[in-house]
């Protein structure tokens, strides 16, 4: 059974034993589907040159660690046109220490929008 | 409590149901279905001996795959935390290990040689969640058992697998590799579409040789290509591509433009992405082959991954 869209109740109801129905059907349809979800481990920065982290913004705040003091990450657009004018210093975060971003402070950074983050010793979206 | 909600209610026989106990959980529910849609299933680009990655921690088990290795040792934070002979997998509890929400932590193989194709966090040590309680069937009313039993399971699915980060993909420069290179990525099947963004230059003499860009899948079917057959009077070539494969049929899309009239920027190449035969939670991987009789060229990829929905 697929998921639905839970029901909403209203206060002066009493509630339809269907719609709650609904809300249990889908706690098995979302332990199956979040079955295949993965944390993976990060890509190399070996096999080319200039690696970058690219994400497709989905959650509220970037993760990282620092590569060094002296390069402390950047967020830019994704391609070369599209950086100028977009990038975002992240504060240094000394290792083994992760720091947090709040990325709804980068204006330009919509949901979905595809971006990139330099000069970070690894990153990732969390939500929390 | 995760994402500023209110915590899950507990119900109480004898005392009011109300809605906005339900629409708590309903609310939750939403929540969990919208990270689980959203996230896209970034590939992992399999891994060989000191070729170290790192990890933000999210997800009690820690699973691996390998094809091949003599006898390999994979360490976390320089420790060794299991062993591979051949191809081999297994899963590390990392509970033991007092790791905490959101540290980082690096990976690395040692030992002769090792292909590692997997390697990720999950929620789950088997593959599959299972939840605290049996869901319980609604027909004519509800107790505090059935109701209690719902809000548990969607804690359960908070706490563990509504965790997901969303994580990234490594975009990297491949140039002067003559005549050719091979790059692989792993994918758990979880999103109907398949991304893929990049560019190539062709930056050579006018006669230079062709560059061949293709992606393979699991070394059999070829899904995209980008031919081009030299440079030519005209000048070089620059294109750079983005493009939608339907995993489950025919809806595929292209885009991306090319500087000059030489060809066009790649071409996907697989009529319907369904005669792949993936089902959700199916491992499938992703050869990018580069052939080329110069090396004045580059690739780049930008990035790549599974997604629910297409934005073009």
């Amino acid at each position: 059974m697929a998921y639905q869209e839970p029901p909403f109740f209203l206060y002066e109801e009493e509630p339809d034993p269907a719609d709650i129905q609904i809300l249990a059907d889908n706690t098995d349809e979302l332990a199956t589907t979040l079955a295949n979800a993965f944390n993976p481990a990060t890509s190399p920065k070996s096999g080319g040159s200039h690696p970058v982290y690219t994400f497709s913004h989905q959650a509220g705040w970037l993760a990282y660690q620092s590569e060094t003091a002296d390069a402390t990450g950047t967020i830019i657009g994704q391609r070369e046109e599209e950086q100028y004018g977009t990038e975002v210093r992240l504060p240094y975060v000394a290792e083994p220490d992760v720091g947090y971003f709040d990325l709804s402070s980068v204006p330009w950074l919509v949901q979905g929008k595809i971006y990139c983050v330099v000069e970070v010793r690894f990153a990732q979206e969390v939500d929390y | 409590m995760p994402y500023g909600l209110p915590p899950l209610p507990q119900f109480r026989d004898g005392s009011f149901l109300g809605a906005g106990d339900l629409n708590r959980i309903g609310q939750t529910q939403s929540l969990i279905h919208q990270v689980s849609d959203a996230r896209p299933s970034i590939p992992f680009e399999h891994m060989a001996i000191d070729d170290p990655r790192h990890m933000i921690h999210r997800h009690r088990y820690l699973h691996w795959k390998t094809t091949s290795a003599t006898t390999a040792t994979l360490n976390l934070n320089g420790s060794p935390v299991d062993t591979a002979t051949g191809a081999d997998s297994g899963v590390v509890d990392l509970n033991s290990l007092g790791l905490g929400n959101n540290e980082g932590y690096e990976l690395e193989w040692t030992g002769t040689a090792v292909n590692c194709v997997r390697l990720y966090e999950s929620a789950s040590a088997t593959g599959i969640l299972t939840l605290p309680e049996t869901n319980p069937t609604f027909t004519t009313g509800a107790n505090d058992t059935q109701l209690n039993a719902v809000s548990d399971n969607t804690k359960y699915l908070l706490d563990n697998a509504g965790r997901l980060p969303n994580a990234g993909f490594v975009a990297k420069t491949y140039s002067g590799i003559k005549p050719s290179l091979d790059v692989y990525w792993q994918f758990i099947h979880r999103h109907r579409y398949l991304y893929w963004s990049g560019e190539v230059e062709h930056n050579g003499d006018e006669g230079d040789d062709s560059i061949d860009v293709q992606l393979q899948v699991n070394g059999a079917t070829q899904i995209w290509e980008d031919q081009t057959d030299g440079r030519a009077s005209t000048g070089g070539r620059f294109s750079f591509w983005e493009f939608w494969i339907d995993l489950q049929g025919t809806n595929h899309s292209e885009g991306g433009f090319t500087s000059s009239g030489m060809g066009n920027p790649g071409t996907i190449t697989i009529a319907d992405g369904s005669t792949l035969g993936l089902s959700p939670g199916d491992e499938y991987q992703i050869e990018m082959n580069i052939d080329t009789d110069t090396t004045k060229f580059h690739v780049r990829t930008y990035m790549m991954g599974e997604f629910a929905q297409k934005t073009f």
